[in-house]
């Protein structure tokens, strides 16, 4: 995972697309938005992560290391906490199940190298 | 500094326009540009200019063209201006002179600015649309050129015998 928070502006420079034909295919009238976007200045939202997905062909955590760093890390202590909770309440069925859940989960972020610092 | 940190090195390379910059991450181009200052007040401008794009990037080494070799005064002025920016602790700042760039690209039968400019392009293709025509002797440079510049500088600095430089 690299360094910069994200690689918008990579990618559009490097297919010569302009901020005014991005925000086109963005669906945004004001080129400055992809400015914005750019210097993570706007929250991203899922049109505009589901369209550079499938314009540039990158994944989300590949073009956006911060914001999936972030947001992984988040969903890392809300599993813990839910965990913690479902353990206090005692054995049951429907509880192993959810927990099996919560283990996959972290399971999968660990094998997608995502939200090491916490896993 | 975690173990993926990768080194942000950022070249700019004043020049009569103004001035370009390339920013890589590692061995990747993660932003190049070009910056064109018109009228008076040019170097105040690019300086303005250049400590934005610090800010942005915060690379850890910046590399900056020969002050010596630059032929106007203004730029040579911008250079050492640029050189003598307040830096965050631990980057690193090296002057890259011509013939450091011309070893780096030494390869190339004959390393003018244009076959290094060519060269830059084969190695990453994607700067292949940006590489200006073969200059006649009677048209002044393709603004294009000055990001070949910037590219050069950057791409010297990541080459494993000018790692030297650094330690």
């Amino acid at each position: 995972m690299g360094t910069l928070g994200n690689y918008l502006r990579a990618r559009r420079k490097q297919w010569q697309l302009s901020q005014k034909e991005l925000a086109f295919l963005l669906g945004y009238k004001n080129e400055s938005i992809v400015s914005r976007l750019e210097r993570q200045e706007r929250t991203l939202t899922f049109g505009t992560l589901r369209a550079c997905n499938i314009i540039f062909g990158s994944g989300i955590e590949e073009m956006f290391p911060a914001l999936s760093r972030d947001a992984d890390n988040r969903l890392l202590e809300r599993i813990h906490e839910l965990r913690a909770s479902l353990e206090k309440s005692g054995p049951s069925k429907r509880t192993e199940a959810k927990i099996r859940l919560l283990q996959a989960a972290v399971a999968r972020m660990a094998k997608g190298e995502i939200g090491q610092e916490t896993v | 500094m975690s173990s993926s940190h990768v080194d942000l090195v950022m070249a700019i390379f004043p020049n009569t326009r103004g001035f370009s910059y390339a920013v890589f991450e590692g061995a990747l181009p993660v932003d190049w540009g070009m910056s064109d200052v018109p009228g008076v007040g040019r170097n105040e401008t690019c300086i303005r200019r250049i400590v934005a794009l610090i800010d942005r990037y915060k690379p850890d080494v910046l590399l900056l063209r020969d002050a010596a070799e630059a032929r106007g005064q203004r730029v040579a002025d911008l250079i050492r201006a640029t050189a003598g920016l307040p830096m965050a602790p631990g980057v690193i700042c090296i002057q890259v002179s011509r013939a450091q760039v011309k070893e780096a690209f030494g390869y190339l039968t004959r390393p003018t600015r244009h076959a290094i400019a060519r060269a830059i392009a084969e190695h990453i293709p994607f700067f292949e649309p940006l590489v200006p025509p073969v200059r006649k002797i009677w048209n002044s440079e393709d603004r294009r050129m000055g990001l070949f510049d910037a590219l050069a500088l950057a791409l010297t600095y990541l080459d494993d015998g000018f790692g030297a430089f650094t330690g």
